[in-house]
């Protein structure tokens, strides 16, 4: 528990000194602050509008009074205001996340079951026929760039078989809150969350399949098989739990990946999300929101990461039984 | 008794996801077009449909607002909201809204609004129509409009300027009229998004849907046209990635393609005209997409031969074949394409010239007293075009014993360093892109990119006395005669000087699919325009 105690109190830190990275950035590249804070330059801005930003992103002030403010707005919910979009980064972000979570959450869930199951499966017979296909496959597809699988998918199945739509969320004039908005969000959905997950999984996979192999080796494994014990249930009942650490552990981590190969995904398929947020906002140099984005997806990563250590204590046999003695 | 609960459990599970699947099967590519929808693709990035959005305000030009007058690609101009008239000594502009013109809200439009335009430009724009700009110099522009006067019936404007103005109307193509009863006492920023919306086009804006991608448009019921519509709904699907746009168009699920004052890149043109999914339609158009611009003010082109050098040393033709469409010319040492207003075609075609440019090469050097002839070429690295220019124009030159060295920098970096508006000119030499908007502005033919003095452009940085008074002519003409000869002196000077060289002309290419016919080219805002919706027909 102490240990866990200590993961959050790094992950504390980490998310301050992410703070200190976002405030100090802007004020420390070349360049004019008012520039980069309004993602405007100096054609369009008059000496006029200049003064009032200046005035209004608080430069005028000492740097701990802006620094002070800078927190305020942080943890006020506030996360900056973008000149360029003319609203806070917050509704920004707010407007964005839940389609990005509508892709990136299935789709951490379909491909950490996937990396399970063929992981599992290729390490029980490792160099057989199952293994050898998995395997090259997963290494083939691990080579594909995101783009470029997204781009095959759309190129397949929508434009060639034309079985699934090429881009967005929704057909036009369709109200998700009924039963065929629903079946019409999920067929946009699958492009995309496919892509996610042929990107995400061969790393898992490659792992789990390492360390299973491993794991087949040990005496309690060849125990469970002396008694008879074979297939999926020796895999997921003897294996997975002595495995399962590592895999979980790279799972939280990968929720990072996932956020940021959501770039990419929505860039592909046009979905209005943070991944397109944060595109646009680094081709317009709108550091406002590229900071907010920032903070959020730190945020998002650090939470995962201490909530996956909290997963990983009440998984380990040792921690489980140390408990249960005090 | 168990193991039929468990069968009966698994046929229903079974059941479950069958109908699940059926459900989304049958949603999959709804997406499709309807017989009477036009499909406009665009990859600009739209963030909430309203007149707030610069690039929907763009796009809305063509489908719910409309300017005075349009611009035809012959140079002539056509009545838009309303018809015109010119004194005799070309310093009065009647303007008469036609007749039953309507906002999409009901009320009518009248010459109110279009002295409220004139207004409102001034008071949030720098529109310097009614008065007088004062830029960040301190150097006072006077008003164009010595007056504009409303009539008693409220149907006409009269637009007296201070002198006559052969390039009034061209200023007007691009000055879309606002209605008066929503922005009174507000800006484009503080109204609502519906009040952003009201225009007097042919459409009205329907829907937005961000999760869709879409925006939609309905014909206008209040605007006068009593035919019928073949368009009954104009639909823009939004695309995050060229990509994809590019592969929807070229499956026929767009009927056009939309990018504000521009087209399509050639090579998917082409494609698109192969495969039969679209018809090219290249609109002539007065921008420079290719420029190699010289500070003149600094070495080593500061010396007009060491220009001369750099300029036939390139292979014009070789631009033209590797980045440019069929529709392509060869540029004119005058600098400004064949359908500015003003143009001469007397300047040379420019070609390579090797011995000519190692005569001028050693004529500079000697000058100078440079070693060699090496420069740094300034490219916007977000720019994937402009970047493949500099390598060419790098290549070249180095055949002809220039050595050149290509900077790339971001946006900011790249506009501070070869424009005024950073105060600080500090390229030697750049690859830029001149808009048709820019090569009109003040006395036109590009002169603000060359003017040194121009408080924002000035990418040449020319303080030339003679080219000077070419700028005070070209301002003072009072007829289109008196315009002509000033813009053939410019172009001659241009010619003689070599401030900048295009690296080729082009038109720009708009894409229409073969199911659709009729529409109307527009020399500012291509297919997308007023005309063309009411002459578009299924094919």
């Amino acid at each position: 528990m102490k240990k866990y105690l200590r993961h959050i109190l790094i992950a504390l830190t980490a998310f301050l000194a992410i703070l200190v990275v976002n405030f100090a950035l802007p004020r420390m590249l070349p360049g004019d602050p008012v520039f980069l804070l309004t993602g405007f330059d100096s054609e369009v801005l008059s000496q006029e509008l200049y003064d009032s930003y200046y005035t209004a992103l608080g430069l005028d002030q000492p740097l701990s009074r802006q620094f002070a403010d800078y927190l305020a707005d942080v943890f006020g919910g506030g996360l900056g205001f973008s000149y360029r979009l003319n609203s806070d980064v917050a509704s920004l972000i707010g407007e964005r996340l839940p389609a990005t979570l509508q892709i990136v959450l299935p789709a951490l869930i379909i491909s950490t079951l996937l990396a399970m199951g063929a992981g599992l499966a290729a390490a029980r017979k490792p160099r057989g026929i199952t293994d050898t296909v998995m395997t090259t496959g997963a290494a083939l597809l691990g080579a594909v760039p995101t783009f470029l699988a997204g781009m095959i998918l759309v190129v397949v199945f929508s434009f060639g078989l034309g079985w699934l739509p090429y881009g967005n969320l929704s057909s036009p004039g369709m109200d998700v809150g009924t039963i065929e908005g629903l079946f019409d969000r999920i067929a946009h959905l699958i492009l995309p969350i496919a892509t996610l997950v042929l990107a995400t999984t061969p790393p898992k996979f490659m792992m789990l399949r390492a360390s299973a192999e491993k794991a087949s080796e040990e005496k309690y494994v060849l125990y469970a098989r002396s008694r008879g014990v074979e297939g999926t249930r020796l895999s997921f009942r003897h294996v997975f739990p002595n495995v399962g650490q590592p895999f979980l552990a790279m799972t939280g981590l990968n929720f990072g990946a996932m956020l940021g190969g959501s770039v990419v995904v929505e860039t592909v398929f046009s979905v209005n999300g943070m991944g397109l947020l944060v595109s646009q906002a680094v081709s317009d140099l709108d550091y406002p929101v590229l900071q907010g984005c920032l903070t959020v997806i730190s945020a998002f990563i650090l939470g995962v990461t201490v909530l996956t250590d909290l997963l990983l204590l009440l998984a380990d046999p040792a921690a489980r039984r140390k408990n249960r003695a005090h | 008794m168990k193991r039929t609960a468990k069968l009966i459990s698994v046929c229903l599970a079974l059941l479950l996801v069958t109908a699940a699947l059926a459900g989304v099967l049958s949603a999959c590519n709804r997406d499709g077009k309807n017989a009477d929808e036009f499909v406009i693709g665009t990859s600009a990035g739209i963030e909430h449909a309203d007149r707030s959005d610069y690039d929907f305000d763009q796009l809305s030009a063509g489908l719910t607002q409309q300017a005075l007058v349009a611009r035809n690609t012959d140079g002539t101009y056509s009545p838009l909201l309303a018809e015109y008239a010119v004194s005799e000594d070309g310093r009065d502009y009647t303007f008469t809204v036609r007749e039953g013109m309507c906002w999409d809200d009901g009320e009518p439009v009248d010459a109110a609004d279009i002295l409220f335009t004139l207004e409102y430009a001034d008071a949030h724009d720098s529109g310097g129509w009614l008065s007088s700009v004062t830029d960040t110099a301190g150097e006072t522009t006077p008003s164009k409009l010595l007056s504009a006067d409303v009539s008693e019936d409220g149907g006409s404007i009269v637009f007296r300027y201070r002198e006559a103005d052969v390039r009034a109307l061209s200023d007007l193509t691009v000055l879309r009229i606002m209605p008066e009863h929503v922005y009174r006492g507000k800006t484009i920023e503080t109204a609502t998004p519906a009040e952003n919306r009201v225009g007097c086009g042919v459409y009205r804006f329907e829907s937005y849907s961000a999760d869709a991608g879409t925006i939609t448009f309905v014909p206008n019921e209040h605007y006068p046209y009593d035919g019928d519509l073949a368009v009954k709904r104009v639909v823009v699907r939004l695309f995050a990635s060229d990509g994809t746009l590019q592969l929807a168009m070229k499956n026929g699920e767009l009927d056009t393609i939309w990018k504000y004052s521009g087209g399509v890149e050639p090579s998917f043109a082409s494609m698109l005209a192969e495969n039969g999914r679209a018809n090219i339609i290249p609109v002539a158009s007065d921008n420079l997409p290719a420029v190699l611009a010289f500070n003149t003010s600094a070495s080593p082109f500061n010396d007009a031969d060491l220009r001369k050098a750099v300029v036939y040393a390139l292979d014009y033709s070789r631009f033209a074949s590797l980045f440019a469409s069929e529709y392509a010319e060869t540029p004119h040492a005058g600098f400004v394409p064949p359908t500015t207003l003003g143009y001469t075609p007397d300047t040379e075609t420019l070609s390579r010239d090797l011995s000519r440019s190692r005569t001028h090469l050693e004529a500079g050097l000697a000058r100078t007293g440079l070693p060699s002839l090496s420069f740094t070429l300034s490219v916007n690295a977000d720019n994937a075009l402009h970047l493949s220019y500099a390598r060419q124009v790098k290549l070249q030159l180095e055949e002809a014993g220039i050595s050149v060295t290509i900077k790339t920098m971001n946006q900011n970096d790249f506009r501070a360093s070869t424009t005024n508006s950073g105060g600080n000119v500090s390229h030697q030499a750049c690859i830029i892109g001149y808009t048709a908007n820019g090569m009109k502005m003040m006395g036109g033919l590009g002169t603000i990119y060359m003017d040194g003095g121009h408080a924002v452009q000035g990418v040449s940085q020319v303080f030339d006395a003679a080219f000077d008074a070419i700028l005070d002519r070209l301002s003072a003409a009072a007829t289109e005669e008196d315009y002509r000869a000033a813009a053939k002196e410019c172009q001659e000077w241009y010619a003689a000087n070599f401030p900048a060289v295009a690296l080729f002309w082009d038109a720009q290419l708009q894409v229409l699919s073969p199911e659709w016919t009729g529409a109307h080219a527009d020399a500012d805002f291509g297919l997308i325009n007023m005309t063309t919706w009411l002459t578009l027909g299924r094919a």
